[in-house]
């Protein structure tokens, strides 16, 4: 009894020490299968002592805890931000909507959760705090009465299941996703460039690497993705683009009418981007097409002439080749990079003048390219760690989408210039205090009259971001 | 009026007494099918006015009723897992594990199959499905026909444990309800393969394949050598009293194991 007494003691002291009861529960197995199999315990023994350290894991908090079966890990992460924002914006042209003066205090909240199913099937869901595409800040102060909720939503930010693989075409990985999901599109620049770094697309997306390619670390990478910008559904109820049919019968003279849709079908709008990335240890370039395929008349709700053809010009003409590039090294022992992409639309020119006067071409100073060239030395890891960015961009009027810009910069628009710099400083491994300033210009002073304010940047537009970022 | 109360009384004392008599084992198949009906026969010929309802359904189910405390005993030829044993304890049920005797599960396949060997690896490959034909571990061609138990057994998933580093089993892999129908399978075809318990090892048309040179004989599986072997065990609610005591006593005692031994398992001693 009392050698039973001491083995007990013994093991449920080491419990007793380790005080996470659980992981010891867990870790004592090959300690008591030791045990059991030089003799010091009996089968019996280790039977009972396993029990005994399992039995206090329902009081911990992993123990009250029931999760499926089917999932292997459960992941729960996310952030929060507050932000003090001022804007001062200036329309192009001068004396147009959207000029503006103001100062805004904004929270984000993003939470996450992420089930992996066995090795190669994972399903996420992301709850985020607004409903923008490239936004998720919601406004404080923003209620029609104090401190009341009525502006303050949760929504679903992603949703999406993913599959991991290898093997496929003699890959190293595959990564197949579905739903509403985070994309893996390299995209350098503050907050994402020519993809904002809030939004996350709707459809399917692919990658697949090879490793060692050429170079020893190497990977080649090979990315794509079908997201779907709008599934029509609005067309069975439409009747703008109806078209009558009248008829004579032959023999009583009678007139009749038949009036049908003239698009019945419904042809979903799509975002098509595809990504080739070559990556080093050291640097990264990965040409990359951004393209359209919609039906003409995009937005079937849009219920009028005017309505539709500002939307087509949003939704046409846009082939946009895009080469980011950035090189890596260290300096002073903090990591130094300099990034950039260049891009052009293949079909700019018809691009900016639909966007300056509608379905018919107008005058425009065409411009068809898109890029920024940058500079970022140091990371935010450690408590104590800072980072610098410095990074100017160009977005021609004719260049690219602003639905996929950031929204930060030019107001997330085309026809715009200017410069971005930020700093951020770690104050804890989890809290990082950061100050963005974005100064932006239009490049084509003066839209022609009628140009549709999706797509025309501002005359000026100065931003200022302070935030407090926590990450959980 | 008096003669009444006292027939009353008597009937609720035979009530009483008969329900006290019944005792209710769930769970483990491997334990189920054979070894306890065969124990409580033995029991009840020396315990007269004891009556037993056994229910074979997997160990889950066995664990699951003494949480729930349906049953005095619950059978299962795995230990109860952490949850499991959390869960009941959230209910006020202090899960108490009892070895009443050692298994090895047995990699049988048909008895005119030519293979004679198995490694531990080839054993993880044939039931992951990383491997599919018979070619691939020395035998003929011919894909393999995998048989396993079902979800709730506590052999499907101590196999996993014990032999498939806690991977999935091959999609094409068949469930069974118990030993005796995967024995009965696998003597049916010639590209079968499956595991049962040593129960079990002697159904017709089937053979044991050594693990690394092992079999699940008495001394590998105490000795712990065999790398398949496993304790299986009673389970019930805090030291057990009353009629579940006496029969697992039984169990234990020298009459006991020789059942234990005769059915084909290891004993405890």
């Amino acid at each position: 009894m009392a050698t039973n007494s001491l083995k007990w003691l013994a093991l449920l002291g080491g419990v007793a020490l380790g005080s996470a009861t659980m992981a010891v529960a867990q870790d004592s197995g090959p300690l008591i299968d030791t045990l059991v199999k030089k003799g010091i315990l009996t089968d019996q023994e280790g039977e009972d002592l396993r029990v005994e350290l399992l039995k206090d894991f329902g009081t911990t908090s992993p123990g009250k805890l029931d999760v499926s079966s089917a999932v292997t890990r459960l992941r729960i992460a996310g952030d929060a931000r507050v932000r003090y924002q001022y804007d001062n914006e200036e329309s192009n042209p001068v004396g147009a909507a959207n000029d503006r003066d103001r100062n805004r205090y904004r929270y984000r909240v993003r939470l996450g959760f992420t089930a992996d199913l066995g090795p190669k099937w994972t399903t996420a869901l992301r709850i985020e705090s607004a409903n923008g595409a490239t936004s998720t800040n919601a406004d404080l102060g923003s209620a029609t009465d104090n401190f009341s909720k009525d502006t303050d939503f949760a929504y679903f930010g992603q949703a999406y299941i993913n599959y991991r693989d290898s093997g496929f075409l003699g890959s190293d990985s595959v990564d197949l996703r579905l739903g509403k999901l985070p994309h893996k599109f390299f995209n350098p620049g503050v907050n994402g460039f020519w993809i904002d770094s809030d939004i996350n697309f709707e459809g399917i997306a692919e990658e697949i690497v090879y490793s060692d390619v050429g170079i020893k670390g190497s990977t080649l990478s090979m990315r794509a993705g079908q997201f779907v910008l709008n599934n029509n559904a609005a067309n069975s109820g439409s009747t703008s683009a109806a078209t009558t049919v009248f008829a004579v019968n032959p023999t009583t003279g009678a007139i009749t009418s038949t009036t049908t849709n003239s698009n019945p079908t419904v042809d979903p709008s799509m975002l098509l981007i595809g990504q080739v990335e070559y990556a080093t240890k050291k640097f990264k370039v990965a040409p990359t097409i951004v393209a359209f395929a919609a039906p003409s008349d995009h937005d079937r709700s849009a219920t009028t002439a005017a309505l539709q053809a500002s939307d087509t010009s949003v939704y046409t003409d846009l082939a946009t080749v895009l080469v980011p590039f950035e090189y890596t090294m260290t300096l002073g022992a903090k990591p130094f990079a300099i990034y950039a992409t260049y891009g052009f639309n293949i079909e700019g020119d018809d691009r900016a003048r639909r966007l300056a006067g509608g379905v018919a071409p107008q005058p425009v100073d065409d411009d068809s390219e898109i890029y920024n060239a940058g500079v970022r030395y140091g990371e935010n890891r450690l408590p104590g760690d800072y980072q610098l960015v410095a990074e100017y961009r160009h977005v021609g009027n004719g260049s690219y989408s602003s639905l996929l810009l950031d929204s930060d910069f030019n107001g997330g628009l085309l026809n715009g210039e200017g410069v971005i710099l930020s700093g951020s400083y770690s104050l804890t491994s989890a809290i990082t205090f950061t100050t963005t300033y974005f100064n932006s210009f239009n490049i084509e002073q003066t839209r022609a009259a009628g140009g549709a304010s999706r797509g025309n940047g501002f005359g000026k537009a100065q931003v200022l971001q302070v935030d407090l970022s926590a990450r959980f | 009026m008096k003669k009444s109360l006292i027939v009353l009384t008597a009937l609720l004392a035979t009530a009483v007494t008969a329900s006290a008599q019944k005792l209710v084992i769930k769970g483990s198949d491997t334990l189920g099918a054979k070894l306890v009906p065969m124990l409580s026969e033995e029991y009840k010929a020396t315990h007269s006015g004891v009556s037993f309802e056994i229910a074979a359904e997997g160990s889950t189910t066995g664990i699951a009723a003494i949480t729930d405390g349906t049953a005095e005993i619950g059978m299962s030829s795995r230990r109860a897992r952490a949850t499991e044993v959390s869960a009941a304890a959230a209910k006020g049920v202090a899960m108490k594990p009892i070895i009443v005797c050692y298994d090895g599960m047995a990699v049988i396949v048909n008895e005119n199959n030519p293979v004679t060997t198995f490694t531990k690896r080839q054993i993880e490959q044939i039931f992951t499905g990383d491997v599919t034909d018979w070619s691939a571990v020395g035998g003929k061609a011919g894909t393999f026909s995998i048989y396993t138990r079902n979800t709730s057994s506590g052999t499907y998933s101590d196999w996993k444990d014990l032999a498939m580093k806690k991977r999935d089993y091959a999609p094409s892999s068949q469930k069974m309800a118990g030993n005796e129908q995967i024995a009965a399978e696998v003597g049916k075809n010639p590209n079968g393969i499956g595991y049962v318990g040593v129960a079990y090892i002697k159904s017709p048309g089937v053979k044991v394949i050594p693990i690394g040179g092992h079999l699940p004989t008495k001394d590998e599986v105490l000795s712990k050598k065999y790398p398949y072997a496993r304790p299986n065990f009673y389970y019930t609610n805090g030291e057990p009293t009353g009629e579940a005591a006496k029969f697992i006593e039984f169990t234990l005692s020298d009459a006991g194991q020789k059942i234990v031994e005769k059915v084909g398992f290891i004993p405890v001693k």
